[in-house]
């Protein structure tokens, strides 16, 4: 799966960039939009959704698996995070002519990625599963609550960052040349997505059932330490 | 237009690395687990014949 997610993604790329009309008023640099749209939706909604979705059920029925779904998704929505924090500022310098701006849509990015990875080093402190657990969908939960007021940042507050051009309510903004590479781009990202969560939590359950193993039999130096001394 | 496909080609680069790192750390710790998962499988094995 993971390896026709990487050929789709190559696709996209080459699609986008030989096959796809250059826009007019922007010129090369909004080919960058094939990347930073999808990666940004699907990190936000999608990856950072279902954190905290997962947080939710686990934090009510205790189910493990809830706990690596949850654990799974917010490393893979790092990693889109990470894409979105840097394709960003390279659309945003030829297009506003500046790297970075502290407006609202931007800096609550940066926030919410901040939070998520804190989540990732709150998790690899702390040894307890269920703890772990526990504290980190308690944080999947609290940090997610970010995404509707980043969704809504450019409507409340005066941003360079452009109003959607496709999740809106009226038609997409777009021509259909390049909405087509729109929806290849989102799908095949969507696509990439759902193979790094799948296989990042067949990592988790081999790590886990590794952890449960070292913890159910000791190692002989912990087992002499155990021992009493008479 | 704009001449300004050095911002674009960039961007595509820095994806690239950025999945394409994550994919590879994704194969590396896997590998690794099933290493200390085969030794831990052996160091048992060994430990059952000992008794």
């Amino acid at each position: 799966m993971l390896t026709v997610a990487v050929l789709a993604v190559g696709a996209t790329f080459v699609r986008a960039i030989f096959f796809t009309p250059v826009e007019a008023r922007q010129g090369a640099a909004q080919k960058i939009f094939y990347i930073h749209a999808p990666s940004a939706f699907i990190g936000l909604y999608v990856a950072f959704g279902l954190v905290a979705v997962a947080g939710v059920l686990y934090l009510w029925l205790r189910d493990e698996r809830l706990d690596r779904i949850a654990a799974s998704s917010a490393e893979v929505g790092v990693v889109f995070m990470t894409v979105v924090l840097l394709t960003g500022p390279l659309w945003g310098k030829p297009i506003w002519g500046t790297w970075w701006t502290w407006d609202a849509r931007l800096t609550l990015t940066l926030f919410i990625w901040f939070v998520f990875l804190g989540y990732l080093i709150l998790r690899g402190a702390i040894d307890d599963t269920g703890t772990r657990a526990r504290y980190s969908a308690v944080l999947g939960v609290l940090g997610a609550l970010l995404v509707p007021f980043i969704h809504l940042s450019v409507y409340l507050f005066r941003t360079l960052h452009p109003m959607p051009i496709i999740l809106k309510p009226s038609e997409p903004s777009l021509p259909n040349s390049m909405l087509a590479t729109f929806a290849l781009s989102f799908s095949s990202f969507l696509l990439l997505f759902v193979a790094l969560v799948r296989a990042r939590y067949r990592l988790a359950v081999t790590v886990d059932a590794l952890e449960a193993e070292d913890a159910a039999e000791p190692s002989p130096i912990a087992a002499l330490r155990a021992e009493p001394i008479h | 237009m704009p001449d300004n496909a050095i911002f674009y080609q960039a961007a595509y680069i820095a994806a690239a690395l950025v999945y394409g790192g994550y994919i590879i750390s994704l194969v590396v710790r896997g590998k690794r687990a099933r290493d200390r998962e085969r030794s831990q499988h052996e160091a048992g094995v060994a430990r059952d014949r000992h008794r």
